[in-house]
């Protein structure tokens, strides 16, 4: 049988709930009309009429609580009380405030980016928008889609109600009057401007009918292009452009807001030739019902029916999937929902800090408390200063917080600008909704992290407070709550800053080191000799040579050289060996890096010649020559390079012999893992290759080296574009922007990680030391010196971040592995990599260190007398 | 100070109390109400309306003896100071003047 005492639980909220002043009044009037309902309705009903009781006095009081916070009465004294409160442990304070701005900028700015990154296609429906590419199963890479297929596609599926083929690539752009330029040129197909449902703001778009076999080419050129070619001139409309080696007629103008595939501005129609040779893209948009997987399988089924597939084509499976998704692809999404979980450690970090900030100065206000109490103060008397310190931390953190989002936001958005790597549709900018919700979140954390203690130490048993010389404020229960809010904070912050620095390293193994060399007033520029324009080696030979003398010959050029690849910028490798020594399987010849040069590249860059010579104007074609850097002539086995024949096979050739004339010393060649790397050169007179870069030295200020570059290159071919113009410096860094600009922010909540921990750290044992200023001057009034009071608070704080730290250790050590595997696919260091997990713990440790060092140094100079005096 | 209307439930609590005298507390005045208007009166919706009423200053509290049937707890035996009765006066009277001002229409 039940007992006839009303429910426990009940009567615990009761007692909570209530006013301290009467809750025992209350209770005795309950228990009496429960034990009149026990004797009239039974004890089941009784129980059912007590919990109800206690709800419905939950319910009143909280509303009364809330209508009391918000009356004036003592207000202004409570809120000067605060802010005497708030100054009185300025470091504390601070502490609180940064916590809660980055709380707040964190997921404001990552959020902001990945939003931007993903936002949808600025048309109508965007997620009805859809590509669809084929996947060779047995490698996971893309198959190309032969333009046919993709007829049979857009004529025979119904899963779309327009499907559409486009391709783009960099192209040389010229017409009458024009500065000729190179510009990724998007090939589309007339579904795709229907699938997008976008209209030009001048006249038509790619119909069917410029589609099909022997149609005037056409092309549309974006708003910009229009402003800075023809300035918005109608006339533009009927000119003709040359585009690659097509001649374009101009038959519209699309919107400044529309870029599509990524962000073009001159989209062409497909000429037959290129509608054949290779594969192409393919956008479509989903009929009406239709959903991806049902047209992803109609179209999988009408690329088995086609007699002609290769085995590629025949085992390739269909995807589709919406249009921003897939270009992204799986890795970018995989790091962005990472960089997703980091940051809700971080603010998870933050919130934590909170608790032990507030639960610490109610800890405080423990002796305080007890006083108001008994001097007849209400609860809620006591609880306002708490709130109201609260509010005044959640304002300043807010204040913080939107400033350090808006700066992250900004930044972000400029450099991916900047870059030029932001498609079309992202749109970057302070979501003001996003700052809206992190701000609520981390204030409301803060309001209730604020309020939870302030509770709690409100319900101080008076007496007992009192008694126990509490007015210093006490409580083993707060200490051992504030300890494990450290332990957990330090175990969370080496988890963010493991998965961070993973991350950064492996960005960091693409950013390519280079042996220094000189860059500084060096100009580059792209040239490409297209197969249409210049179609013999005769013909590129002629234009070297003629750039050449006309470059020699300008007095505003110091020095020049052409490459196929400039020092610090990505080069291809070439697969070389001794001759005679060539292994059987080709890919065990070793790789080395391969750049083709002119003779002056070495002299340029300061390249000495260190055995043999360089390349000279009377090289014979045959054997074809080579120099080799110290690095490959330390990889020869046995005696100088010098004489010996090497055979070099370059991607999709055979393999040719070359002498060895020359080794030069390793400036400018890449560094891997603090290795210099092993490279050739071959002779540009030979070579002669389509796609190469020049660098021009100027003499003088070199102001004027970009226009004697333009003259000597139009003087010879006024079509051909001077393409990426650029200082070598910004070439060097542009080369490892990708890495940069991923590791920049991972590192950033790496570093936040460590901020925020060491920030509650400090904090903590600050409060914690000047907490203990008590027992520490007895401590000093018994003649403990200096250091022993510092090894004291040290070891006191130093307790809980071990014990964070190993718990990080271990959970990383199980954490990391799936990390590599979802976030990297293994591009990143070793999932146990040593320097990673070593480092990290070597950096938190002494963060932490220094963070319970200051205070403790400052506890160590607490005089007795005064300490005591204070009480 | 502006003009407050007297809740039902406040008039309520109040007339149980003058009616109980030296006896009114949380149960009885309960009772009382529930009594008179024959309906089930919250135990909790009592301590708040006298909770209220006690920080406007129209009725006060005397902390009684421990009683064993109440769990070792006192009683708090409420009365309703001048305050509170010039405010049920003053409700009664514009009750009664809103009431004359109908007329006949209710007599019946």
């Amino acid at each position: 049988m039940r007992p006839l005492t009303p429910p426990r639980a009940a009567v615990r909220l009761v007692a909570r709930v209530a006013d301290p002043a009467d809750a025992d009044v209350l209770l005795g009037d309950l228990a009496e009309g429960f034990a009149r309902r026990v004797r009239d309705d039974g004890v089941r009903a009784a129980r059912r009429w007590y919990w109800k009781q206690a709800l419905i006095l939950l319910v009143g009081l909280s509303a009364s609580h809330v209508k009391r916070v918000l009356t004036p009465g003592g207000l202004a004294l409570d809120v000067s009380r605060a802010g005497r409160s708030l100054a009185r442990s300025p470091g504390l304070t601070l502490a609180g405030i940064v916590t809660l701005g980055l709380g707040i900028a964190a997921p404001t700015a990552t959020f902001g980016t990945v939003d931007a990154m993903f936002s949808t296609l600025p048309v109508e429906d965007p997620d009805r928008v859809v590509s669809a590419w084929l996947v060779d199963p047995s490698d996971g890479r893309g198959v190309g889609i032969p333009f046919d297929l993709f007829r049979t596609w857009e004529d025979a599926s119904t899963g779309f109600s327009a499907l559409g083929a486009f391709d783009s690539h960099r192209s040389p752009v010229a017409g009458d009057g024009l500065t000729p330029r190179r510009l990724e040129v998007a090939t589309m197909s007339a579904g795709g401007f229907r699938a997008l449902g976008v209209e030009p703001v001048a006249g038509r778009l790619i119909a069917p009918a410029d589609d099909q076999p022997g149609a005037a080419p056409v092309v549309l050129l974006g708003e910009a292009l229009w402003e800075s070619w023809f300035d918005r001139d109608p006339g533009a409309l009927g000119t003709t452009l040359r585009v690659g080696e097509g001649t374009y007629t101009v038959i519209g103008v699309m919107p400044a807001g529309f870029g599509f595939p990524e962000s073009h501005d001159l989209w062409t129609s497909f000429l037959p030739s290129e509608s054949t040779d290779h594969g192409t893209s393919v956008v479509g948009r989903l009929a009406p019902g239709a959903t991806a997987t049902r047209a992803g399988a109609e179209l999988q089924a009408l690329v088995g029916r086609r007699p002609d597939a290769d085995d590629r084509l025949q085992r390739a499976v269909v995807r589709v999937d919406e249009y921003v998704l897939a270009f992204h692809g799986r890795r970018v999404r995989t790091l962005m929902g990472g960089l997703n979980v980091l940051v809700g450690l971080l603010v998870v970090i933050a919130a934590a800090n909170l608790s032990a900030f507030f639960l610490a100065r109610g800890t405080a206000r423990t002796g305080e408390t007890a006083v108001r109490l008994a001097l007849g103060s209400g609860r809620f008397g006591v609880v306002r200063p708490l709130v109201l310190e609260a509010l005044a931390v959640s304002a300043g953190g807010t204040v913080l917080g939107v400033a350090l989002a808006t700066f992250a936001t900004t930044w972000m958005g400029g450099t991916l600008e900047a870059r030029g790597v932001l498609p079309y549709w992202a749109e970057f900018g302070l979501s003001p909704g996003l700052l809206a919700f992190a701000t609520a979140l981390m204030v409301g954390a803060t309001l209730v992290s604020g309020l939870l203690p302030a509770l709690r130490t409100s319900r101080v048993d008076v007496p007992h407070a009192l008694k126990a010389g509490a007015l210093r404020g006490s409580g083993a229960t707060s200490g051992r709550t504030l300890s494990t809010l450290v332990a957990v904070e330090v175990t969370l912050a080496f988890v963010l800053l493991m998965m961070s620095g993973f991350v950064v390293r492996s960005a960091l193994a693409t950013v390519q080191f280079t042996q220094a060399f000189p860059t500084e007033g060096v100009l580059t520029a792209e040239l490409v000799l297209d197969d249409f324009a210049y179609p013999t080696p005769e013909d590129r030979r002629l234009f070297f040579q003629e750039v050449e003398r006309r470059l020699a010959g300008s007095p505003a050029v110091a020095a020049f050289s052409f490459g196929s690849a400039m020092p610090g910028d990505g080069t291809s490798d070439a697969r070389v060996v001794l001759d005679g020594q060539q292994p059987e399987a080709d890919r065990d010849w070793p790789s080395v890096q391969r750049r083709v040069v002119s003779p002056s590249f070495f002299a340029m860059f300061g390249m000495r010649t260190v055995e043999g010579r360089t390349f000279g104007a009377g090289d014979p074609d045959a054997p074809p020559v080579a120099v080799v850097n110290e690095a490959y002539a330390r990889t020869l086995p046995g005696g100088g390079p010098v004489g010996r024949t090497i055979l070099v096979r370059e991607r999709g050739q055979d393999a040719v012999l070359h002498e060895i004339v020359g080794v030069v010393e390793d400036q400018g060649v890449s560094v891997d893992d603090g290795q210099r790397v092993a490279a050739v050169f071959l002779p540009v007179g030979t070579r002669l290759p389509t796609r190469f870069r020049v660098a021009v030295r100027g003499a003088g200020d070199g102001a004027s080296a970009l226009p004697a570059l333009t003259e000597a290159v139009h003087g010879v071919d006024p079509d051909l574009p001077l393409d990426q113009v650029m200082t070598l410096e910004a070439l060097v860094r542009r080369e490892n922007d990708g890495g940069r600009v991923l590791g920049t922010m991972f590192g950033a909540v790496g570093l936040g990680a460590l901020l925020l921990a060491i920030v509650g750290l400090y904090g903590v044992v600050s409060f914690t030391a000047a907490r203990r200023a008590h027992d520490i001057a007895v401590m000093r009034a018994l003649g403990a010196r200096h250091r022993r009071v510092v090894a004291w608070t040290l070891r006191r704080g130093m307790a809980p971040v071990l014990v964070g730290v190993l718990v990080g250790l271990v959970a990383s050590w199980f954490l990391t592995p799936v990390l590599g595997r979802e976030m990297l696919e293994g591009t990143g260091p070793g999932p146990h990599d040593p320097v990673l997990f070593l480092g990290v713990a070597a950096v938190l440790l002494s963060a932490a260190t220094a963070a319970v060092l200051v205070p403790a140094r400052r506890a160590s100079r607490i005089e007795p007398a005064g300490a005591m005096r204070a009480e | 100070m502006g003009r407050y209307i007297l809740g039902e439930f406040e008039h309520l609590v109040l007339l149980a109390i003058l009616a109980l005298g030296d006896r009114a507390y949380g149960v009885s005045i309960a009772d009382t109400i529930a009594e008179r208007t024959g309906q089930e009166v919250a135990q909790a919706a009592v301590y708040l309306t006298l909770r209220r009423l006690e920080e406007k200053g129209w009725v006060e509290g005397r902390v009684g003896e421990p009683t064993e049937d109440r769990g070792g707890r006192p009683r708090k035996y409420m009365t309703v100071t001048e305050e509170g009765r010039a405010r049920l006066t003053e409700a009664r009277d514009t009750l009664r003047s809103l009431w004359s001002a109908i007329g006949q229409e209710f007599s019946s």
